[in-house]
């Protein structure tokens, strides 16, 4: 049995639950706080992605996506890419146009079904996996997985509610937001230092091939 | 107020680092957050939501004003 087929909502669910999954919430209500912080573009790249999965669900769309490359692939891109944004300047045409391709590359993979993983990827998930089947089924369910999700979405909205709250806090005045600064106030003037930006780019990029493995490419 | 602002988001930060070591420890008990990942990235809004805040990230701090 594949452990993790590729899920969609079921034709029987109910209409508002097929369009709307989750993490299409999520991207919406992001989308929304974007717009609400003054920033149009970056509202328009969640609404309108967001879109794009309820029209999906909707099965008003044809595209499958362009299909999972190989690690080796996925790692040299990476490279190329940071290569590339270290030499152009920041906040310039060129990184917008260099990270706004990767950024359609990106989503024309992450539209793809995720094909059904040969082993587990992790260390950790092998050994359980090997225990499991030493003693016992697999549960329909881990607890684990569950306990897991639920730590980490409690941090992680634990963190966006303190990055609401600084951002609303620091509103007012530029004494305000010098007491209530932001993670991107924090982090701006290190990253305008080209050792920042390196050390940036070294951590997104890592990231960005250990989350293509979770979606299956190997 | 500046230094409880940047203690609140190393909290964060140090709580996911510790709470990542605790499951690869134990990760009977609490799935590491690749395994997490491995299934919740099964579906295609879930992979393509967590991808697009990755590259947004990117973007934020590369491309558009971040002040």
């Amino acid at each position: 049995m594949r452990p993790y087929p590729e899920r969609r909502t079921t034709e029987r669910a109910p209409t508002l639950r097929r369009l709307v999954e989750p993490w299409t919430l999520i991207l919406v209500i992001t989308g929304l706080f974007q717009l609400l912080r003054g920033a149009p573009v970056d509202a328009a790249f969640f609404l309108v992605i967001a879109t794009l999965l309820m029209a999906d669900a909707a099965g008003l769309l044809w595209f499958a996506g362009t299909g999972l490359p190989r690690r080796g692939l996925i790692v040299v891109t990476a490279i190329l890419l940071g290569l590339l944004l270290v030499l152009v300047p920041r906040h310039g045409a060129a990184a917008g146009i260099v990270v706004g391709t990767a950024g359609i590359g990106l989503l024309a993979l992450a539209w793809s079904p995720s094909p059904p993983p040969q082993s587990p990827t992790s260390r950790a998930a092998r050994v359980v996996s090997a225990r499991v089947v030493a003693a016992r089924p697999v549960p329909a369910r881990p607890s684990g997985i569950s306990r897991s999700a639920i730590a980490w979405a409690a941090i992680a909205i634990a963190g966006c509610l303190w990055e609401v709250v600084s951002f609303l806090l620091g509103l007012p005045s530029p004494a305000a937001e010098a007491e209530h600064p932001s993670i991107s106030i924090l982090l701006d003037p290190v990253l305008d230092t080209s050792e920042g930006r390196i050390g940036f780019l070294a951590v997104w990029l890592i990231v960005l091939v250990w989350l293509l493995r979770r979606t299956g490419a190997r | 107020m500046r230094e409880i602002t940047i203690f609140g988001f190393a909290l964060c930060l140090v709580a996911a680092i510790a709470f990542e070591v605790i499951a690869r420890r134990d990760p009977d008990r609490i799935a590491p957050l690749g395994d997490l990942l491995d299934r919740v990235m099964a579906t295609r809004s879930a992979r393509v939501g967590i991808l697009l805040f990755w590259w947004w990230v990117g973007w934020h701090f590369l491309v558009g004003p971040t002040v």
